[in-house]
């Protein structure tokens, strides 16, 4: 099982998953990278991993409160900015009460691209697209040339021309 | 609706494989458009399978989801007021790949690309 690496805060550092690496300025990609493999492994806590774990652990010592909190967490992670107290529990969370203007620049920008709509604004219907998903994999394989490309071309051709003859019929303006 | 019907050289036997991009214009009278693609093709083997990369590849998320999405969207579309019209491009070849060392990627997309520019000299 790999963790979803959603936000990660050290006491004094931040990262995000967004762009987690230009949190860490004294940090190399190589040494990030590490990190959060080292946690992922952590996660697995699986036996025969433990030396391996061990000797990681030993060799980036100065991150062990990463890794303690990686590994005695099933999803991580969140206490952003350690210098506002705040110590909410998901990412990106908008009731955290963080003042946001302390927040990091990436955190702010995900914060306001957060979409007011909620599903049942868009009309957009999910079950009908899976379905037409499952429709497409019955065919089998489709790669080109195929009997099953041939096969998916009538039925796509078949398909958008219906809704493309609605339009033309309803001729919105 | 269009098809952009062309052929390739198969890349192992040199047999003719014959594509199709297929588009589907919405509102084609609006000059500011808004494109949306996905390719249609699956690969023929499951390349990076470990176990079986010459098995039975169905591309359920590669990329049947985005052809369903696609089909969906179709349903809406009419009710969009928008000063744009809409182009779906359902793209041919994007992985026609026996080799993915050597075979060609997105030949679909170059075709497309190409005849546009070309059209639009």
């Amino acid at each position: 099982m790999m963790i979803p690496i959603t936000y990660i805060a050290l006491h004094d550092r931040q990262c995000s998953a967004v762009d987690y690496r230009s949190f860490g300025q004294n940090w190399s990609y190589r040494e990030i990278d590490e990190i959060i493999m080292v946690a992922q492994l952590a996660v697995l806590t699986s036996p025969w991993r433990c030396l391996y774990l061990f000797m990681k652990i030993i060799s980036i010592a100065p991150y062990w409160k990463v890794i303690y909190e990686l590994a005695s967490h099933s999803t991580i992670i969140c206490s952003p900015n350690a210098d506002a107290g705040s110590n909410c529990n998901r990412h990106w969370d908008r009731s955290c009460n963080v003042d946001s203007s302390r927040r990091p620049r990436t955190q702010r920008a995900a914060a306001a691209a957060v979409s007011r709509l909620t599903l049942e604004d868009i009309p957009f219907n999910g079950s009908r697209a899976y379905e037409f998903l499952k429709q497409l994999c019955v065919i089998g394989p489709r790669p080109s040339g195929s009997p099953g490309m041939e096969v998916q071309q009538k039925m796509l051709a078949e398909h958008f021309k219906n809704w493309e003859g609605r339009w033309s019929f309803n001729g919105f303006e | 609706m269009e098809f952009q019907r062309f052929r390739v050289k198969h890349p192992h036997d040199n047999s003719e494989v014959r594509m199709v991009n297929i588009l589907v214009h919405w509102q084609p009278e609006k000059t500011d458009r808004i494109l949306l693609c996905a390719h249609y093709d699956t690969l023929p083997y499951p390349l990076h399978d470990p176990e079986n990369p010459h098995g039975r590849f169905i591309g359920a998320n590669d990329n049947a989801g985005g052809v369903a999405l696609l089909m969906e969207l179709a349903s809406d579309i009419p009710n969009i007021k928008s000063k744009y019209g809409i182009d779906f491009l359902l793209l041919d070849g994007e992985e026609f790949i026996f080799n993915e060392h050597q075979d060609p990627f997105f030949i679909g997309s170059e075709y497309f690309a190409e005849r546009l520019r070309q059209e639009s000299a």
